[in-house]
This record gives C-alpha cells, sequence and structure tokens, in this order.
C-alpha cells in the first residue's frame, strides 16, 4: 500500500509538470450586428459585385461606406452557400495572404453591416472574400472600385 | 543538421550514464519492454513507439520507475497552435505559472491546414503493478529533439489581422513547469493488462503537446513582446501493445 501511494505521488508531482491547460486559440469573435449605422446617411465609398469560387455560388454586393467618421461594410442582396466557420476578409488578395477578419458572417442570405475596427488601407485591401476559415476555403468574393 | 546530431549525442551520452550508474548502485530487478501507441483526437492523432527501462523496487517488486526513450509521431489537420511561452500565456515563468490566469490579449493563434511533427525523446516512467497481470502507470517525455517538414499556415492575431506564415517543428524539446515547456512532448496513464510473460495490451490516456516555430516572429503582444512559437495540445484515449524483453 505505501508503494502505491509512492506511485501515486509520484505520477502526481510528474503531472505538475506537464502542460495540461487547455487550448486557448484565440480564433476571432463573431461579428455583431451594428446597429448604429443608417445606410441612408452614410457615404459609399467603393463598391464590387460577390462571385462564388468554384462550386460555391456567391451573389450580391459588397459596399464600403463611412459614416460618422466610421468605416462599415455593406452586403447588399447577399446570398451565398452555407458552410463551416465562414468569415468575412478584407484581404490583399483571394489567397488571404494578408486580411483583416470582420468575423463570422451574420447570415448567409440578406443584408448585413459590419463595422471595420481596424480598417487597413483599402488601396492594397481590396478584397472582400467569403472565407471558411476552419479549412482555409475560398467562398466567394468582391473586388472593391 | 548539426543541432539535431549534437542533440541526438547528448540524449545518447545522458541515457547511457545513467542507465550504468543506476545499475552498479541498485541490486533492483529490472523490467525492460517495448511497446506501440495509438491516439486518435478530433482531426488529430499520434503514434509512439517506446522503448522502458524500469527498476523495480521493495520486496514485492510492485513499484517501478525508470527512463527510456520514445518516438512520437503527431498528425493533425486544420489545427490551432495558440501562443506558447508562458511569459506571455500568464506573465510568468515560475512554478506559479501552472495557477496562473491566461492572458488572453497576448493569445493568438496559427492554423495549420496539415501539421506533422515528429520527436524523439527521454522519458520519465512510472509504474505500479495491482496484480501480476495488471500494471498501472505514467510516463512523460523530458528532454528531446522535434523535426518534419516546414508548413504553411495563417497567423490570426486578436485585433482581427491575418497573415499566411509558414512554420517548422520547435527543434529543442524541454519539460519544464506547465506552459514553460518547449517543444513537442508526449505523456500518458496507462493501464496494462499482461496475457503472458511477454505480451500485453494497454489501455492509456495519453496528452500530447506539439510546437512550431514560425519563420518570422509574426506576434507583437499589446505590451510590444514579439513572439515566434505556437502550440497544440491534444488529449486523446490510446491504445498499445507492450513486448516485455
Amino acid at each position: 500500500m505505501k508503494q502505491f501511494a509512492a506511485f501515486i505521488l509520484a505520477a502526481a508531482v510528474l503531472l505538475l509538470f506537464s502542460t495540461c491547460k487547455k487550448n486557448a486559440a484565440a480564433t476571432g469573435t463573431p461579428a455583431p450586428a451594428d446597429t448604429s449605422f443608417k445606410l441612408s446617411e452614410a457615404t459609399l465609398l467603393k463598391q464590387g459585385a460577390f462571385s462564388g469560387n468554384m462550386s460555391y455560388a456567391v451573389s450580391g454586393a459588397a459596399k464600403l461606406y463611412e459614416y460618422k467618421s466610421k468605416k462599415y461594410l455593406y452586403l447588399e442582396n447577399y446570398n451565398g452557400s452555407s458552410g463551416p466557420d465562414l468569415r468575412v476578409y478584407i484581404s490583399t488578395n483571394l489567397q488571404a495572404s494578408q486580411f483583416v477578419s470582420l468575423g463570422k458572417i451574420q447570415a448567409n442570405s440578406g443584408n448585413q453591416v459590419y463595422l471595420i475596427t481596424s480598417p487597413p488601407d483599402f488601396n492594397t485591401h481590396n478584397k472582400i472574400l467569403i472565407w471558411c476559415q476552419q479549412f482555409s476555403v475560398l467562398f466567394g468574393s468582391s473586388s472593391l472600385n | 543538421m548539426n543541432f539535431l546530431k549534437i542533440s541526438l549525442t547528448i540524449i545518447s551520452l545522458i541515457a547511457i550514464a545513467t542507465l550504468s550508474t543506476a545499475q552498479k548502485k541498485c541490486n533492483c530487478s529490472t523490467n525492460q519492454f517495448v511497446d506501440a501507441t495509438f491516439g486518435i483526437g478530433s482531426s488529430q492523432g499520434y503514434g509512439a513507439l517506446s522503448y522502458v527501462h524500469n527498476w523495480q523496487f521493495g520486496k514485492k517488486k510492485k513499484l517501478e520507475a525508470g527512463i527510456g526513450a520514445r518516438f512520437t509521431s503527431y498528425f493533425g489537420s486544420n489545427q490551432y497552435y495558440a501562443t506558447a511561452p508562458a511569459k506571455l500565456t500568464s506573465g510568468k515563468t515560475g512554478p506559479g505559472v501552472f495557477f496562473a490566469n491566461d492572458i488572453p490579449a497576448n493569445i493568438d493563434s496559427v492554423l495549420f491546414p496539415k501539421a506533422q511533427i515528429n520527436a524523439l525523446n527521454i522519458s520519465i516512467n512510472l509504474g505500479y503493478a495491482i496484480t501480476k497481470k495488471i500494471d498501472v502507470g505514467f510516463n512523460i517525455d523530458a528532454l528531446g529533439f522535434s523535426f518534419g517538414g516546414n508548413k504553411k499556415g495563417t497567423y490570426y492575431a486578436n485585433n482581427g489581422s491575418g497573415t499566411a506564415t509558414t512554420a517548422k517543428p520547435t527543434a529543442f524539446n524541454l519539460l519544464l513547469v506547465s506552459d514553460n515547456d518547449k517543444g513537442t512532448l508526449n505523456s500518458e496513464f496507462f493501464a496494462k493488462y499482461k496475457w503472458n510473460e511477454k505480451w500485453g495490451i494497454k489501455a492509456a490516456y495519453g496528452f500530447v503537446f506539439t510546437e512550431y516555430t514560425t519563420d518570422t516572429k509574426v506576434q507583437t503582444t499589446p505590451g510590444g513582446v514579439k513572439n515566434d512559437r505556437f502550440r497544440n495540445k491534444v488529449s486523446a484515449f490510446a491504445l498499445g501493445l507492450a513486448y516485455h524483453l
């Protein structure tokens, strides 16, 4: 019995050395709907039409607005294939080499507004991507002009 | 490659010296075995090959402890690796790190579509013979090195920005305390049933953490500290087969 107690004690001590805290990977926060945005009072800066990638159907328009000194992305008449872990990115290219994530897509259809809390340079970040983050797959995109 | 050779040489020398010293001093009997273990988690898993040399203690030789060598091969798909250094994850590096809360603002991640790391480590092993047929035990990797191919990944910062990156397995593995650990280390609780003198089957709860180092220091914390080490942890039920030498 003493030996078993010694075994338990030794195992417990060794366990203390192990990194057994759970993963705390930051995977981005879901995009909240912004209710303060008023489309009728906002200034349209850039826009582009969505198209799907591969077999994914994505349609509608992406519009960049400024309203009360803040930048907003407005997805108009958006309609897209559903998928796991879909995110909205403002990216430099279609491969998402450098991007700003606006969070999880709010819905697979309809109008939706995203507040851009950290606006990138829209001269370089001029692509809006619908991106499956979990599997790194492009569903659809729009070029802002 | 030189680093790998030097690490392997150091590990081998330590293992040989420890074994020979222990055998000279101890009249106790030994239990040597090799085993193969496979564990599967969510979209990830591992296989491990181990050699264990334990010394048995006490009149009934129920308790045993020793060292061994373990080769672990980890594979995963679409896995997030989180900021690894303890000084960033909890702001502490001493023993208190085990009880410290995470600092979410310091924890970013890298998503790897494909991850694969191999590690060769010296392990510390404990065992207890409940009956002649059934053993329980715990083992943990302590020191070694890792290798594997470069992998493409995507770095995700807390502020929502992201960028493509590449990374390779952190070369040096070292067991310290909690998040202070470095590299790729494997550990497990197990119960083993020996159906004859030579062969046994093992059921285990394994805990493997793997680590990649990005080619550039992609992360800058709010405090201005740069980081290139990211860790993934998998816990999984595993099954194994053991052969006693």
